[in-house]
């Protein structure tokens, strides 16, 4: 294998981070790649800068390349061979840390490392003997950061093997004691780790003494490799130590001397070791956490979020041996005061708002894992977290969330004033709905509604209030439709009593059937359907006016004032939902009325179908079945429906939906018939539109598609506003053999610029004369004057490989108006009122087209169709 | 304490996302495997990892109106931690930042099940991740911004994580002081801070600038209260030489100052003293709070740092005014009045009122009358903009009426929901020079510096104008500060 160069290095490694496990499939699955690497790795010709790049992809993904604990083995035994060969150069140091941390990575999550393993055991060897080299002593500052990588590795091999250096903590004691540079940092995480994980250990055996631990100068204990895992934070409070007065007098020493020494820490390092320390002194119940007194006043003041949670933590731990009353509620209301401090970045505040709701109170009331407020916080200290309308909307919720559950669970004229401020706020943000507010300020809204709705949802005036105002707002946005929808379903869930979601439902069904029918309706129309379907499923609604509606609009159709596919589904589904959730006896007569009619006078096929099953399902079934029959998940196989109405293999709703097609089953090709290899039935192809340079295509319907028959021609009438090319989406809608609808989205219709070329209309009678004169007065009438849409523009073609004559002949034989030698008159007309001319002219070896047109903004168009001629 | 992954992400609305930069922690993960047990969701790789993230961020679909997972009105975040739809289970608790077209990411190790989930506070690595994010954006946003200068710093990303946080576990936040990270020999008597690598040589200095922000909400209206609140941060440089310097800032408030509440300070300060902290913004005011010296001692980072972030509350808004405005057939009658405190030092670098016009059409014609400064109509015709200069008359009240007409509604006119009818506000800009609201100063006996040889002091403070609004009297306006206490 040769060297690879850097930048293809580079490059690999770029494909390797951006998807690892398709690369490596690509790289086949022996370890040609991992090899490679690792060779690469020791060659002199690669930079270190490369190195230190390649080394990356063991350090985040060592199982993927190495992906059992041998080859782990391996790797990490010539990663060491590698190491050991660098000389101890400055310059060199950066990939020696990388090395050391790799080295680690790959043992550990290979699992390859262990006692028995001879890559681990030189590696801990290394690793301490680097450390050993307390103040730069032997290797001097410039292998400080090598240092720094090799207390870092051991106290990560301690992290995940707790207990691995338990026996030796007097010697971990002493280097983070003796050590003054800047490095002490990583033998006191050191240190107090193997503390941490000694002394929880020792508990959980029971057995030992604490003193002996604390002296402990010998070997490794390999057994903890089998640790992982073993020693968790939940589990604290089942463990316990006494040790004698003399040991808890030696653990305190050390436990001042490093919370002294605290503060030299960068604060995530400062509150690791508190957090250490902290579980250190809950197991042993002899030594007092006052302890960490000292400590707090600075704790308290931080501005750092590392640093404060540390302190939120000691709380939670050792609540009034720690905190006093007094410190308990002074902590609270620094809590509040962060939650709202301008200063602090808005992620920061949400937090500490969410700490607010999980307080770790001295004499919990609550589980703690579920929110609730601590008793100390009143509606004064709450009230400066009222919402603003200037919040963003992460605040904004969680601020009313705090102050509606504040104002939930006090009482007496301040809770209730809380409540109409409260109230008030939520109006507000639908007066910036009504306003210009987009899809964030509606969600906003809504989100609001839901929460108050959820806390008040009792308090008959104000959801009164409430109601009315989303009534508002729909009529005066219909589009608001999913959302009110999507608020009942949800609020339905929450609330105890669904006593409000029933009224909204019928406010809204009383706005609904009360609107004009007037054009342009289709769009409202559609909504107001969705929103009727939705008012049909509550059984406390009374259903009559939605019926009188329906039927309203059955006679329009009848009368031919409205009719596509869509409305007619909309229509159906309200009934549908009637048929489920409206008992029979109440609305039988009338529904039956209108599903009939809908049978006889609706104008779309399919509607009438499914209206006329409809009727059939509630003439010949009683309420009970009709409910079991259309609840989701009710059996019913929906092709025999017609012969038998029970069965057992599908399910009924899924007849009624539509579904997404899977895979286009449809090509629409121009004039060349593909051939379906299924049946179709009542395929509806809706073409939408790119642009507006074209007016809206209708809906093409096309009764049944089968293998047996030949493909159907379908014409479609493009109508050009301006004269560009464009593409038409197009979507399929049909209902297969088994009974299913599906929709299918398909290739999109291409219209390339010559679609649209029209031949000039002449008389066919007129003479080469006439029409050459007719063409000259067009060209005068097209010359640019520099104010009108006229231009005039040049083309050339090479004529090497065909003369100018094939071309005109293969290309504009239609558009030919008149013809000299060497010199061909082209017009072409441009729906809906534009004109193209050409003037085509042999010249040495290429043709100069001169092009006038009065329409300017169609040149880059014709440009691009004539060089694609040549091509 | 650890960290599963890091991320940075880059989104522009409407585009797919792109990870500019990832790191995963493999040990970490290991252990999460052991902690997490059944509850174990696995970090997927980054394209799947950025997709369930920007659907997460109901960030998808743009163009539609209404998308039940992502418009639903049960989804409330109340957090920055969200639960990432992955193939194998929710990957939760996934912080992430949004900020100038950026997404900074972080997955902290949960070191137990994740079924319930545990309450954020008892996660002890959340607040690394909050750390390690939040140094992550001082560091992309701190100096000029361009296409290079932002690639540049993205290329220094695995270098730099790899020393503030190798292995998982962060061992600083602060990813500016690590750039210039030498190892300098030094004789070491004790313990220096790890922070203070300084490599200063040169002329000893310290500087020390006190700036004070002054936000306010008018409504001259006899049911809703008017706000103002002010909130300062004291930043430091210290270019002193040697490890172990130490420094005390005291600030001081004259003897009509007001107390400052809410101190938050760096970690850097090595000791506080509990007077300084007991003032709360949410406690209700007494004379007998504790109202300085503020002695804050600390050994100064190498970088420029912010001190100390206080908040305080002040008698009466600097700046004291009403707006009037009055829809007359098509025009727009308007009043506006500002009064400066006389207590205020009327000494601006610069005072402008600016009224903006929302959801109507452009001025079409303006005639008006100010009682001072000069009134222009901004190019795009939507704003007038009241330059009072560096000084208000003696008098320390000025005025403006006018009337306003505007052009039909276009596309090109700036709209805000909130400002729909007559609702409207002027919002001031102002920055007074030497000079706090609450009085807070710093000077040169206040600095002391336990460092060989003399080191120069700087000392200066300012006030700005942030968030400052009035509020049109004659139409409903936001509220946005509520007492329940009269």
């Amino acid at each position: 294998m040769s060297v690879r160069s850097g930048d293809s290095w580079a490059q690999l490694i770029t494909t390797f981070r951006a998807g690892p496990t398709a690369f490596l499939l690509a790289h086949g699955s022996d370890d040609t790649f991992l090899a490679e690497l690792l060779q690469d790795l020791s060659s002199e010709r690669i930079s270190e800068q490369t190195k230190v790049s390649m080394l990356t992809l063991l350090l985040e993904f060592p199982t993927l390349l190495c992906p059992d604990p041998e080859v782990g083995e391996q790797v990490a035994g010539s990663l060491l061979a590698n190491f050991a060969q660098l000389p101890h150069s400055p310059k060199l140091s950066w990939l020696r840390c990388h090395l050391l941390v790799v080295v680690g990575t790959v043992l550990i999550s290979t699992e390859a490392f262990g006692e028995g393993s001879q890559a681990s055991r030189d590696y801990l060897s290394l690793l301490l003997h680097l450390a050993s080299d307390l103040n730069d002593q032997r290797q001097g500052p410039g292998d400080r950061g090598v240092r720094a990588a090799a207390c870092e590795s051991l106290r990560e091999l301690e992290c995940c093997y707790p207990g691995l250096f338990s026996r030796r903590l007097d010697s971990l004691h002493s280097m983070q004691q003796q050590e003054l540079t800047p490095v002490h940092q990583g033998y006191t995480l050191l240190y107090s780790l193997a503390l941490r994980n000694a002394v929880l250990l020792l508990a959980r055996r029971g057995e030992g003494a604490l003193s002996e631990l604390l002296a402990g100068n010998e070997g490794l204990a390999w057994e903890a490799v089998g640790n992982a895992g073993a020693v968790s934070p939940a589990s604290l409070d089942r463990l316990l130590l006494l040790p004698t007065p003399s040991e808890t007098k030696e653990l305190k020493s050390v436990l001042s001397q490093l919370l002294d020494g605290s503060y030299l820490l960068t604060p995530p390092a400062q509150s690791q070791l508190l957090w250490h320390l902290a579980q250190v002194v809950c197991v042993i119940r002899t030594q007092s956490p006052a302890i960490f007194k000292a400590q707090l006043v600075r704790l308290f003041g931080t501005a750092h979020v590392a640093l404060l949670h540390a302190s939120l933590q000691l709380k939670g731990l050792f609540t009034d041996s720690l905190f006093t009353a007094e410190d308990e509620a002074f902590l609270l209301r620094r809590l509040v005061g962060m939650a709202q401090h301008p200063s602090l970045p808005s992620p920061l505040k949400l937090f500490y708002l969410d700490c607010l709701l999980h307080f770790p109170e001295n004499r919990p009331l609550g589980s703690g894992s579920e929110e609730g407020l601590p008793v100390l916080l009143t509606p004064r200290l709450a009230s400066c977290l009222f919402p603003s309308l200037f919040n963003d909307p992460g605040t904004m919720l969680a601020r009313l969330n705090l102050l509606s559950l504040v104002c939930l669970e006090n009482q007496g004229p301040e809770a209730e004033r809380g409540v109409g401020y409260i109230f008030e706020h939520v109006l507000a943000l639908a007066d910036t709905v009504a306003g210009k507010g987009g899809r964030e300020a509606t969600g906003l809204f809504f989100r609001a509604t839901y929460l108050f709705a959820r806390y008040f949802g009792s308090r008959p005036q104000l959801m009164g209030e409430l109601t009315g105002t989303l009534v508002g707002l729909y009529r005066q946005r219909c589009s608001l439709a999913p959302n009110l929808i999507n608020l009942l379903n949800e609020t339905q869930l929450v609330l105890d009593d669904p006593a409000w979601t029933t009224s909204l439902s019928k406010a809204l069904q009383e706005l609904t059937v009360g609107m004009p029918l007037l054009p342009p309706w289709e769009q409202e129309l559609g909504w107001h359907l969705k929103l009727l379907a939705r008012v049909a499923k509550e059984s406390g609604v009374p259903q009559g006016s939605t019926l009188g509606f329906l039927q309203r609009l059955v006679r329009l159709a009848g009368a031919g004032q409205l009719g596509d596919w869509y409305i007619g589904q909309a229509l159906l589904s309200v009934c549908r939902n009637l048929l489920q959730h409206q008992p029979p006896p109440a609305m039988g007569c009338q529904l039956a009325e209108l599903l009939q009619d809908v049978s006889l006078s609706y104008p779309d096929v399919d509607v009438q179908d499914r209206a006329r099953f409809y009727y059939a399902l509630l003439s010949c079934l009683s309420g009970d079945k009709l409910g079991a029959v259309l609840a989701p998940g009710g059996r019913l196989k929906a092709r025999t429906l017609s012969s038998s109405i029970m069965a057992d293999s599908e399910n009924f709703a899924a007849a009624l939906t539509v579904h997404p097609a899977p895979q286009p089953l449809l090509l629409l090709q121009r004039e060349a018939p593909a051939k379906p290899t299924l049946q179709l039935f009542c395929l509806l192809l809706h073409f939408e539109r790119s642009d507006n340079f074209y007016e809206p295509v209708p809906d093409v319907c096309v009764p049944c598609l089968s293998a047996t028959h030949p493909s159907p021609v379908l014409t479609l009438h493009l109508q050009p506003r301006c004269p560009y090319p464009t593409e038409l989406a197009v979507s399929a809608l049909y209902t297969t053999q088994t009974g299913l609808t599906y929709c299918s989205q398909l290739e999109p219709l291409q219209v390339a610029f010559p679609d649209i070329f029209l031949p000039l209309a002449l008389p066919v009678n007129w003479d080469c004369e006439s029409r050459r004169h007719l063409f000259d007065t067009l060209w005068s009438s097209l010359c640019p004057d520099g104010s009108g849409d006229c231009a005039e523009s040049l083309f050339c073609w090479p004529t090497t490989q065909q003369p100018l004559g094939v071309l005109v002949q293969a290309h504009f034989a239609s558009y030919l108006v008149a013809e000299e030698p060497g010199t061909y008159k082209i017009a072409i007309a441009l729906p809906p009122h534009y004109h193209v001319l050409l003037q085509a002219q042999e010249t040495q070896g290429a043709a100069r087209v001169t092009i006038r047109t009065d329409n300017w903004k169609v040149l880059p168009h014709l440009s691009a169709y004539l060089q694609k001629v040549v091509e | 304490m650890a960290l599963r992954g890091v991320w940075l992400i880059s989104y522009e609305q409407g585009a797919c996302g792109t990870v500019l930069f990832s790191r995963r922690y493999p040990t970490v993960e290991k252990r999460a495997k052991a902690f997490n047990g059944a509850s174990y969701v696995t970090v997927p790789e980054d394209s799947v990892f950025l997709k369930a993230l920007l659907y997460e961020l109901k960030l998808t679909d743009p163009d539609k109106k209404f998308v039940e997972y992502r418009d639903s009105c049960s989804r409330i975040n109340k957090t920055s931690v969200y639960a990432l739809p992955t193939g194998g289970g929710d990957l939760w608790p996934v912080l992430a930042f949004q900020k100038s077209g950026l997404i900074y990411v972080c997955l902290p190790l949960v070191e137990q099940s994740l079924k319930p989930r545990p309450p954020l506070i008892s996660i002890s690595g959340i607040s690394q991740a909050f750390a390690l994010l939040s140094g992550l954006l001082v560091f992309i946003n701190s100096s000029q911004k361009n296409e290079a200068e932002m690639s540049a710093k993205v290329g220094q990303l695995p270098s730099l994580l790899m020393q503030a946080c190798p292995l998982g576990t962060p061992l600083d936040t602060d990813l500016n002081g690590l750039l210039d990270n030498i190892h300098v020999s030094t004789n070491h008597m004790q313990k220096q801070p790890v922070w203070r690598i300084s490599t200063y040589k040169g002329k000893p200095q310290v500087n020390v600038c006190i700036t004070e922000k002054v936000k306010s909400m008018q409504y001259d209206k006899r049911d809703v209260a008017d706000m103002w609140q002010v909130y300062g941060t004291v930043t430091c440089k210290c270019d002193l030489e040697g490890a172990t310097s130490n420094v005390t800032v005291s600030l001081n408030l004259p003897a009509n100052g007001s107390p400052l509440q809410d101190i938050l300070v760096h970690p850097c300060v090595t000791s506080l003293d509990s007077a300084i902290l007991t003032s709360c913004s949410v406690d209700v005011m007494d004379d007998s709070a504790f109202s300085g010296p503020y002695k804050l001692p600390f050994t100064p980072p190498s970088d420029l740092f912010n001190l100390c972030y206080y908040t305080s509350q002040v008698p009466v808004p600097p700046i004291l005014g009403f707006y009037q405005l009055k829809e007359e057939e098509l025009q727009l009658k308007l009043t506006v009045n500002l009064k400066l405190h006389e207590s205020v030092k009327n000494a601006f670098e610069y005072c402008e009122a600016r009224i903006p016009f929302f959801n109507r059409g452009p001025v079409t014609h303006l005639e008006y009358k100010v009682s001072y400064g000069q009134l222009d109509v901004s190019r795009e015709k939507s704003l007038l903009v009241w330059v009072i200069g560096q000084k208000f008359p003696k008098s320390l009240e000025i005025s403006l009426t006018g009337t306003v007409t505007f052009g039909s509604m276009s596309k090109e006119q700036p709209v805000d929901p909130i400002c729909s009818g007559s609702t409207a506000y002027v919002k001031l800009y102002f920055r007074i020079p030497d000079y706090t609201l609450t009085g807070c100063y710093a000077d040169q006996h206040s600095v002391q510096v336990f460092s060989s040889g003399k080191p120069k002091i700087n000392t200066s403070r300012e006030l700005i104008s942030s968030d400052y609004y009035i509020w049109n009297s004659k139409a409903p306006a936001p509220v946005v500060y509520r007492t329940l206490f009269f």
